[in-house]
């Protein structure tokens, strides 16, 4: 699949797990567990063509002329992309974050990473972004579970200033399984996924497990995998990091409900920054990080679409000390 | 796999690891490929990496010529130094491998530059 950008052109374009399939025999036999892109991946891109130029210019390198005497900065970002299943979205912005297309991005530079726990889905997203001439590390792994924690190991800053409590990932980007099973069933887990693990099991039932860990949110709400990328994203997003995830609507409200309970748990009066102005757009939560730091992030919809039987969201998750100037 | 990445990883998540940190390399192909050279990219990721693990990281897979163990201050200002940087960051993969836990002895595969992080249900801490 070849990405045209920044006017994301897919008409023309074959499937990349079929591109993978007719050049690899090994990933014919594995193809049919790789998430193929569907409305849901089309909407976050849709999503990231109308906030990731902004984001990166006023946010992450604080070029914005509203943020006034805030100095430019010219890091170079780390990207992160979870459950990159085909690897549509992280060839996409890799490709979109290239100094020649964000030109606000001049010089900058980008290292992006893309996490699949799914070994065919690794090696799909590795052809994807071959095709598309990007640069992409691919890790095969649990979310984030495999990241060397910021406080963990000491990293050679000159100035330490922050107290390096925050994470190195500037976008972290997530189209997770959000589907709630018909029992609650809980989300498909990475043990299952080895085929060591499993006895009795025919190839073809290990297929199907690895096929549903896609789209099996978990939980009666379907968001077992999300909120752990949550508390993963609490802690390893740096202090202007923006985490983009797409939700269904009962995610969402499961979400807020948890975030109800948690703070007449600990008899917070502060009810009023759950919501801004009751708005259903704006969530701010407290329940994420490891362990006691628990780390506040703010939810914000920046974009919404119906599609039949299903209401589908892209919200940015950002540290809400950073204020949004834009 | 990147050495920029194995900068990153770490094997914490297995049982009875305290740090996990980092995972010595173990390579059988390197591939390298020229990248155009970004000085400020270089400079200001440098920073951000743990410097020993990135040295230790290119002697293991046998790449760490002319990078000094101990990072001198004003390496903004020395090119050749920033260059060789990027060769090691950008233009050098490790292709097919094997990642082993510094406390464990855990081997985790990489195959076709793809680290395999994954971990057995018994493995999980």
């Amino acid at each position: 699949m070849i990405i045209e950008t920044p006017d994301w052109d897919f008409n023309s374009l074959t499937s990349p797990v079929i591109a993978c399939g007719s050049n690899n025999e090994l990933l014919n036999t594995t193809v049919a567990s790789v998430y193929e892109p569907a409305e849901d991946t089309f909407l976050v891109l849709d999503a990231l063509q109308l906030d990731l130029e902004l984001t990166v210019r006023n946010r992450l390198l604080c070029q914005s002329f509203s943020s006034g005497n805030l100095p430019t900065k010219n890091d170079p970002l780390l990207v992160v992309e979870l459950g990159s299943g085909a690897g549509l979205l992280s060839a996409a912005v890799a490709k979109s974050l290239r100094k020649d297309i964000l030109t606000s991005v001049t010089d900058v530079g980008v290292h992006c990473i893309a996490v699949d726990i799914n070994p065919a889905a690794c090696h799909a997203t590795s052809h994807t972004c071959l095709l598309n001439n990007v640069q992409v590390d691919v890790v095969c792994g649990d979310l984030l579970s495999w990241m060397r924690h910021p406080k963990s190991t000491c990293v050679n800053i000159k100035n330490v200033s922050q107290g390096n409590s925050y994470g190195l990932i500037d976008l972290l980007l997530f189209n997770p399984p959000y589907v709630r099973g018909p029992n609650g069933e809980c989300a498909i887990v990475p043990m299952v996924l080895k085929s060591d693990t499993i006895e009795n099991s025919t190839e073809n039932q290990l297929q199907s497990k690895i096929a549903d860990a896609a789209w099996l949110g978990g939980g009666p709400d379907g968001v077992e995998v999300l909120k752990k990328a949550l508390h993963q994203a609490a802690d390893f997003l740096s202090e202007r990091g923006v985490f983009y995830v797409l939700m269904i609507d009962y995610n969402y409200a499961a979400l807020v409900r948890e975030e109800i309970n948690a703070r007449c748990e600990q008899d917070v009066n502060n009810f009023g920054v759950i919501n801004e102005n009751n708005s259903k757009d704006y969530v701010l939560l407290t329940t994420f990080g490891d362990g006691t730091a628990k780390k506040p992030l703010a939810c914000r919809r920046i974009l919404s679409r119906q599609v039949p039987g299903e209401k589908l969201s892209v919200y940015r998750v950002y540290r809400p000390h950073i204020l949004d100037n834009y | 796999m990147k050495l920029l990445t194995h900068n990153l990883l770490s094997s914490k998540s297995l049982k009875n690891v305290k740090v996990g940190y980092p995972l010595r390399i173990v390579a059988k192909d390197v591939k390298i490929s020229e990248k155009e050279f970004n000085m400020e990219f270089v400079t200001k990721m440098i920073p951000k990496l743990d410097w020993k693990v990135l040295v230790e990281a290119a002697i293991q897979i046998g790449h760490g010529n002319g990078l000094p163990e101990q990072l001198v201050d004003d390496y903004e200002e020395d090119e050749d130094l920033l260059k060789k940087i990027h060769h090691i960051l950008m233009e050098v993969e490790v292709i097919n491998g094997e990642l082993i836990c510094p406390e464990t002895e855990r081997i985790f595969p990489i195959s076709s530059g793809i680290p395999n992080l994954l971990l057995n249900e018994d493995e999980v801490s």
